[in-house]
């Protein structure tokens, strides 16, 4: 039983760390750094550099 | 034709949808790009409207990396830095975005979504001989992870995974190739053949073992596969109900036993157990806040 509550525990923690993880970082630019990667050819990806 | 095969289907036709581009010749731009799909999908591929998680979080290690200015991907990092407010920006974003997912339904995306884990289940089909992988394998994806996805993109400035993902070559660099953008592409040069080597290499994998990229190499199945034991959606085993029969190793597309460890970092939540068990003793769902009568003796 305590095992399972602090499975849960943990759970809710990390969702909320990621959740703030992933509003700060929207907050601060950092979809438009991955849109910046995002929109040229991936010349890593493709093998050609 | 079952319903997970209309969802990974679904998937790799959300994630590749821009068909434009026969007529065009011409990748998307758009702002859909700046979102991560949530699945293992290059988005080099011609057809790609969003990004791969995996290659944004390698971009976000390279935007932070002391070697930055000194590569390729630092000068791309450079240019996209210009109008950041904060460096580490993009890494919150990425792993607050892989993380959220992870946490809620651990694997069950790799199952259900991902067009590359789609390719590895329809390959796997291909009759012939069959191995399986050894167990010590599986850690190879979180090598994966944590050096080639992070630590080396942070320490280089240069996106290593992508350098050698087969998926890249895969959905696009072959692609890009045969039907090549109207801006110019270099030349193919000796990296560019390694790389087919690398693709061959995990496409006979692929036919021979089970989930073989998933199991032993994606970065993005071993974030997941870090929450997945403490997701909020789970797996149970009623151990009064399993006779451990064994017919949920058999159709396991990654050949866990779920009887013994039913939230297994390795399970895909595919779901496969649970309508194959004769018994009905495989269910699973949302309940974190209730115990259900078997948790106890099921999961670990």
């Amino acid at each position: 039983m305590a095992r399972r509550l602090n499975r849960v525990r943990a759970a809710w923690v990390l969702a909320a760390l990621f959740a703030t993880m992933l509003t700060a970082g929207l907050l601060f630019g950092g979809f438009g750094q991955v849109l910046a990667n995002g929109i040229v050819i991936c010349l890593d990806c493709i093998g050609l550099i | 034709m079952r319903g997970r095969r209309w969802t990974q289907i679904a998937g790799t036709l959300a994630a590749n949808p821009w068909f434009v581009y026969f007529g065009s010749r011409t990748i998307y731009q758009g702002d859909a790009k700046g979102l991560c799909f949530p699945g293992f999908n290059c988005y080099a591929c011609p057809l790609a409207l969003f990004s791969c998680p995996i290659g944004a979080l390698q971009h976000s290690m390279a935007i932070v990396s002391p070697q930055r200015s000194a590569s390729a991907a630092g000068a791309l990092s450079q240019a996209a830095r210009q109008g950041a407010d904060f460096s580490l920006a993009a890494f919150l974003y990425v792993v607050g975005f892989i993380g959220l997912i992870g946490i809620a339904v651990g694997r069950l995306l790799c199952g259900w979504l991902c067009p590359f884990g789609f390719l590895q289940d329809l390959l796997y089909k291909i009759p012939g001989p069959k191995l399986r992988m050894p167990r010590w394998m599986r850690f190879g994806k979180y090598v994966s992870l944590a050096v080639l996805a992070m630590l080396i993109p942070y320490l280089t400035g240069v996106h290593w995974f992508s350098r050698l993902c087969p998926a890249g070559t895969l959905e696009g660099a072959i692609p890009l190739e045969l039907l090549p953008p109207d801006a110019p592409l270099p030349e193919i040069g000796w990296f560019f053949w390694l790389k087919v080597g690398i693709l061959v290499f995990f496409l006979a994998w692929m036919i021979l073992t089970k989930r073989a990229f998933c199991r032993a190499a994606c970065p993005l199945g071993a974030a997941w596969a870090l929450l997945a034991p403490i997701s909020f959606y789970r797996m149970y085993v009623d151990g009064e109900k399993c006779t451990s029969c064994g017919r949920c190793r058999e159709v396991c597309p990654v050949d866990i036993e779920i009887f013994e460890e039913p939230n297994s970092p390795e399970c895909i939540r595919c779901f496969d157990c649970k309508k194959e068990c004769p018994t009905g003793a495989v269910t699973s769902g949302f309940r974190a806040g209730k115990a259900p009568e078997t948790e106890a003796t099921s999961t670990q």
